[in-house]
């Protein structure tokens, strides 16, 4: 067995568990991390519960109650780990994955989690993407509204740190080309 | 936990070899415990959070590193 495997059982387990608020965020944040560095082949047997997991977060009432704001951007975060690292060319889930993604950012409760998590997305435009390069037109015009909107609550609130300095660079390059 | 985390995300390949070998059978073992306090689990979390983050290793072989030094400290 390998130790990646026996570790995302375990953050499932706890995001299930629920035992308290800051177990859910790390590890939910962990299902994110494994997601970006596992092969598309081992993680494919957890995606659906990842999803699950997920979905669960992000959709509660209270998600972004202040108590669980963190949380759930490090939900989406993971969300976002799962459509740029886990999605495949040409399916339906996956675009569904990745517009879903899109339509939670820009992050703005977790400063660290929101740099972090948008300097990925906007590398992965840089870098041409496979899956991102693929998606459809309708696709792509929600990829360049939330990377507007990320740039305007960047502008509109610098107070919330969403970006740092190489985001900024990144976004502002990105705009440009377009 | 907060030095180790600190540790691998300064010094990543020079110090992950000390953190997989040396201590995450530790936190392994933590995870496995049903009677873990939430603290416990927290911080064992986090650790792992940081080493699958930051370890230059391919994360899908590191089974080896970690499992047999769990079943090696049982035996």
């Amino acid at each position: 067995m390998k130790a990646a495997d026996e570790i995302i059982k375990y953050f499932i387990n706890f995001c299930h568990e629920a035992l308290n608020l800051d177990i859910v965020q790390s590890a939910v944040f962990g299902i994110g991390v494994i997601a970006k560095r596992m092969d598309q082949h081992s993680f494919s047997q957890y995606k659906n519960e990842c999803l699950q997991i997920i979905a669960s977060i992000i959709t509660a009432p209270d998600a972004y109650s202040e108590e669980k704001a963190v949380c759930t951007d490090n939900a989406v975060g993971a969300l976002g780990k799962i459509a740029l690292y886990q999605s495949q060319t040409n399916d339906k889930v996956s675009e569904e994955v990745l517009l879903k993604f899109l339509q939670l950012l820009p992050l703005k409760n977790d400063s660290e989690e929101a740099q972090a998590v948008h300097k990925m997305l906007l590398t992965e435009i840089i870098n041409k993407n496979a899956f991102l390069a693929s998606c459809s037109q309708e696709v792509q015009g929600v990829l360049i509204n939330a990377i507007t909107n990320i740039k305007t609550q960047d502008i509109n609130n610098p107070e919330l740190e969403i970006l740092d300095d190489q985001g900024k660079q990144l976004i502002n390059s990105i705009l440009e080309a377009k | 936990m907060e030095i180790s985390t600190k540790l691998m995300e300064l010094y990543q390949e020079k110090i992950e070899g000390l953190l997989g070998n040396g201590i995450a059978p530790y936190f392994y073992k933590v995870i496995q415990n049903k009677d873990a306090t939430p603290n416990e689990i927290l911080y064992t979390v986090c650790f792992f959070d940081t080493f699958l983050e930051h370890c230059s290793m391919n994360v899908n072989n590191i089974r080896l590193i970690i499992i047999s030094l769990v079943l090696l400290e049982g035996c």
